[in-house]
């Protein structure tokens, strides 16, 4: 494989491992230096791809396995104002708003999840992988990852829904 | 889409068995203004979900992924070529040490560890044994004074192949006159 075929191959993902790396790393600067290095490292690895189902599942194991390596080794923090910026920053522009505290309250609750879970809630509905795909990129089988995204979608629902009592009671 | 349908769908996805088809359908429904006030509770979600779809790269990864690429093709190449020069190298030291080593232990003949009566021993064998081959030799030489023999008889045949020349060439004349 040339470079330039292989970066015909791989460029496409670009965004699906930029947003996987955010949500590891919630800073726009990381997850784009996160893309390179995911991309090099398919890059030297390009044999092994042939191996797994497709590149795109290829990609994500390797970002996810950068990213949890990252974190480790740098004891990586997350900056919460920088997300709470991001957030409204982005929804200024939408017509709604008015809700952007309730986003900012939702995007928390998807920080407190596990990394597992959130992972799966990532690459489910935000991606839109099959639970085939997810279960092959987190080595684990189909049933668990629904288990676990069930969880992460039940566990912000609960969460909103006392905030919510919460804001109301006190209104 | 009514409402009783989306809430249907909704059960279904909070325990995870909607399609990715039908969990488009929610995120679609919810984006609308008009919905109804019960299930307002979840909206954020699926905006904040929508929102995060559209997230992208603002960097030209490609450009910088190719430079990387072909700037690591280079170095990989170069390193190739000096590990070969330092492998030889390396080789023709080892192969010069390697000679080295062994000619140093290489020991010198020890001194016999004989007694004088034994060295004579061995010398008186060895004599008797090359004497023993040189007799044996002779024995071999000595049938050759057969050879002598043809001596004398060629003598006689050279005398007999001279007088036989002459006769013929006498005839020869009276033939011939």
């Amino acid at each position: 494989m040339t470079a330039k075929e292989f970066c015909k191959q791989v460029l496409p993902l670009q965004d699906k491992i930029f947003r996987l790396a955010k949500k590891f790393f919630n800073s726009v600067d990381d997850a784009d230096d996160a893309v390179q290095e995911v991309f090099h490292k398919l890059w030297t690895r390009k044999e092994d791809i042939d191996s797994f189902k497709s590149l795109e599942a290829f990609a994500l194991i390797v970002t996810r396995n950068h990213c949890l390596d990252t974190i480790k080794a740098k004891k990586h923090h997350v900056t919460q104002l920088n997300l709470e910026h991001d957030i409204a920053d982005s929804t200024s522009q939408q017509k709604n708003f008015e809700n952007k505290d309730e986003l900012v309250t939702v995007f928390k609750l998807l920080n407190e999840l596990p990394e597992l879970q959130r992972t799966i809630f990532h690459l489910r509905d935000v991606e839109g992988l099959e639970f085939d795909d997810i279960a092959e990129i987190l080595s684990m089988n189909p049933v668990t990852v629904r288990v676990n995204l069930s969880r992460a979608r039940k566990f912000i629902r609960e969460k909103m829904i006392a905030i919510q009592n919460y804001e109301y009671k006190r209104d | 889409m009514n409402t009783k349908e989306i809430e249907i769908l909704l059960d279904k996805y909070f325990e995870a068995l909607t399609t990715v088809d039908e969990e488009n359908i929610l995120r679609s429904y919810f984006q609308r203004e008009d919905i109804a006030d019960h299930l307002k509770s979840v909206q954020s979600l699926f905006w904040l979900i929508e929102r995060q779809k559209a997230e992208k790269t603002e960097i030209d990864h490609g450009e910088r992924l190719m430079e990387k690429i072909s700037l690591k093709k280079e170095k990989g190449l170069h390193q190739k070529r000096l590990f070969y020069f330092a492998s030889s190298i390396a080789a023709i030291v080892l192969l010069f040490l390697s000679i080295i080593y062994f000619n140093t232990n290489e020991k010198p003949v020890p001194p016999a560890k004989y007694s004088p009566e034994e060295i004579q021993l061995a010398m008186i064998q060895t004599t008797n044994a090359l004497n023993y081959i040189s007799l044996k030799l002779n024995k071999g030489t000595s049938q050759l004074y057969h050879l002598q023999k043809f001596e004398p008889a060629l003598h006689t045949l050279a005398k007999n192949l001279s007088k036989l020349d002459r006769e013929i060439e006498k005839v020869n004349n009276q033939h011939n006159p």
